[in-house]
């Protein structure tokens, strides 16, 4: 493995790991808000 | 309620900052920071390598406040913050110890050495690991949360051992950057190693403050739930 190949390959790691975890967290979070619009709405309802 | 609209403030600020610091950081080291003269190009791994390391030391040691913290107020405010933290401590641990052998491959052609520093970090990445998935496992959320909390206590042993074993244990091979009696950092590389220290700071201050928004949504989304079920079953 070449130098120049090491640094692509250790910065695509870092920026990959680093953006899955933003998209995870970003689908987490509008997975619950959805949720949560449903409940409070169901539970508007009832009341 | 109202400190999870104190974080989305703060995700709006702490977001693009990120995206600027980041974008500085990147030009320093690519542009600015010479390229270091025995191991050549590849060295430019050492910037972020580092930066990723002292973001999961930090991130453990918020685990580490986090769960004392939960411990004594038994506020799960404390408890989202442990978690999200130990998740984000994971995540750049994963980033140093892959890094790490793709550095050391090219310039001392080994990828890895049961040298003290890999091993306590592989037990660090392990223990926080083990940490994350006992959360995901379903159970009473006080009797998880409590016992997450002893667990993140007691894991943080594990951490000053990662950091000092360069010093401690002479055989590693894993140069040593802070008080390093033989040199250390050439001066010119300073700026784009501070710069990138500052700006994976500010990334981790902004995951932080929005996965804890998140585990205190999922807290009140469990909250709404089990009220449903208790309408719904009596």
């Amino acid at each position: 493995m070449s130098k120049l190949t090491a640094l692509a390959l250790a910065y695509f790691i870092i920026w990959t790991l680093i953006f899955l975890y933003t998209v995870v967290l970003g689908q987490r979070q509008k997975q619950i808000k959805r949720e949560l619009e449903l409940i409070k709405e169901a539970l508007n309802k009832r009341s | 309620m109202v400190k999870m609209e104190r974080g989305r403030v703060w995700d709006y600020f702490l977001g693009p900052l990120a995206y600027v610091v980041l974008s500085v950081a990147i030009y320093m080291v690519f542009v600015v920071a010479p390229e270091e003269k025995m191991m050549g190009v590849v060295q430019k791994i050492f910037y972020f390598h580092v930066s990723a390391a002292w973001v999961a030391f930090l991130a453990f040691f918020v685990v580490f406040v986090g769960s004392i913290m939960f411990l004594i107020k038994r506020d799960y405010f404390w408890d989202g913050i442990s978690l999200a933290s130990a998740e984000i401590g994971v995540v750049f641990t994963t980033i140093v110890i892959t890094t790490g052998p793709i550095w050391a491959k090219t310039v001392w052609n080994a990828w890895w050495t049961w040298d003290p520093k890999l091993t306590t970090a592989i037990i660090m990445w392990f223990i926080y690991l083990a940490y994350v998935v006992l959360r995901l496992a379903a159970g009473e959320e006080e009797k998880t949360a409590r016992f997450a909390a002893i667990f993140g206590i007691i894991g943080f042993l594990d951490v000053p051992l990662v950091f000092a074993a360069g010093r401690w244990w002479q055989k590693t091979f894993h140069p040593i950057v802070f008080n390093n009696p033989s040199g250390g950092l050439d001066p010119a590389m300073k700026p784009a190693f501070f710069i990138s220290l500052f700006a994976f700071t500010i990334l981790y201050i902004y995951l932080l403050v929005k996965s804890t928004r998140i585990n205190l949504m999922q807290r009140e989304l469990n909250r709404l739930k089990d009220m449903v079920k208790e309408k719904i079953y009596g």
